[in-house]
């Protein structure tokens, strides 16, 4: 504390009802006292604040506070040892490396032919019975291969959200 | 109270996968824990939620804990940060049920109520970095190098923001006891 704030009488008379003061300072303050009605009313209105608040205490929490926490540490072990972020990671960079080789196969056409058709008329039970023909499905080798890497690409954000992102940040609030 | 080479012991067992001996360290410090959260938070049961889910980082992180400083003053540390968290997520639960609580508790006339319910009112209109430090400093358990770590303020600054604290109390208190005065 610099010396003018020391100076100020509330100061002093907060140092007098933390029992800092001694010595002269405490006499002076004393005769202080005896002179000024002001001071003296001072003092009782701070006397107050620092009765209530020395009446602070510890507080208990529930009896069952240890177990609660226990048990909550073995679930968020058993949830936390599933993906750690080193694996997170790897996980992650295993996605992208077979994503990167399937855009680049994309992107240099060797999917371009892979068309067909799906015809549901194998699948028919073969009886005399039913008589009626099933549709084919046209199949696109490109749409499904897009598909997918979109899909790799939506995988890799939640993997990275999930076991580096977030517990990142989590580390960060909790210093 | 545990011994500062039982703590130790107690952290090596549980950073060599001794989950069980955690326990003992939870116990150790739960109601000091359990109090800083009450004082940020105002509530009991958020209160035991942060306190809860503090132990729970302490542990995740406890291989980083640097064994230099007192294991108490880095979960204390944890133990704010997660308080303050939890009332960034529920703003509107400020309301001091705890000052009345007291109030109520500790009995006395009428005009000795009064005055608790007008000092808890006082205490929640200081500013929160405010309230914490003066919270927390009066609470003869927590040494003052304990309470500047936690709020992450020196102890000249803490010792600074708990005068003006005071003074402001002082004030508002007046305030308070002189508008009600006037409404009688």
């Amino acid at each position: 504390m610099n010396n003018s704030a020391k100076s100020s009488p509330d100061d002093l008379l907060l140092d007098y009802l933390d029992g800092k003061l001694e010595g002269t300072s405490l006499q002076s303050l004393k005769q202080q006292l005896e002179q000024s009605p002001a001071l003296q009313t001072r003092l009782e209105e701070l006397r107050l604040i620092h009765l209530h608040l020395s009446s602070a205490r510890l507080e208990s929490p529930s009896n069952d506070f240890v177990d609660r926490v226990m048990k909550n540490l073995s679930a968020s072990s058993a949830a936390a040892s599933a993906l750690s972020p080193r694996n997170g990671l790897l996980l992650i960079i295993g996605i992208l490396v077979a994503g990167g080789i399937l855009a680049f196969m994309l992107s240099s056409g060797t999917f371009d032919n892979a068309n067909g058709v799906i015809s549901l008329e194998k699948a028919k039970p073969a009886t005399k019975y039913i008589q009626y023909t099933l549709p084919s499905l046209p199949l696109k080798g490109k749409v499904i291969l897009d598909s997918i890497l979109g899909i790799a690409i939506l995988l890799c954000l939640v993997v990275l959200d999930r076991t580096v992102l977030r517990p990142l940040f989590q580390k960060k609030t909790a210093f | 109270m545990i011994s500062l080479q039982e703590e130790h012991s107690l952290i090596d067992r549980i950073l060599a996968g001794d989950q069980g001996a955690y326990a003992r360290l939870v116990d150790n410090y739960k109601s000091y824990a359990y109090t800083i959260a009450l004082k940020v938070l105002n509530t009991r049961p958020e209160a035991e939620e942060a306190a809860q889910d503090a132990f729970i980082k302490a542990y995740r992180y406890l291989k980083n804990f640097n064994r230099q400083a007192r294991f108490s003053t880095w979960l204390y540390r944890i133990v704010v940060n997660t308080a303050i968290s939890y009332r960034r997520k529920n703003p509107h639960q400020l309301a001091s049920i705890e000052h009345h609580d007291r109030a109520v508790e500790e009995g006395g006339g009428m005009e000795n109520k009064d005055r608790q319910v007008f000092l808890g009112r006082a205490i929640d209109n200081l500013n929160d970095a405010d309230r914490l430090a003066i919270q927390l400093y009066y609470i003869k358990e927590f040494s003052l190098e304990e309470v500047a770590e936690m709020t992450g303020q020196n102890m000249n600054t803490l010792k600074v923001r708990v005068h003006r604290a005071r003074q402001r109390l002082a004030d508002e208190l007046k305030r308070l006891l002189k508008e009600e005065a006037l409404t009688l």
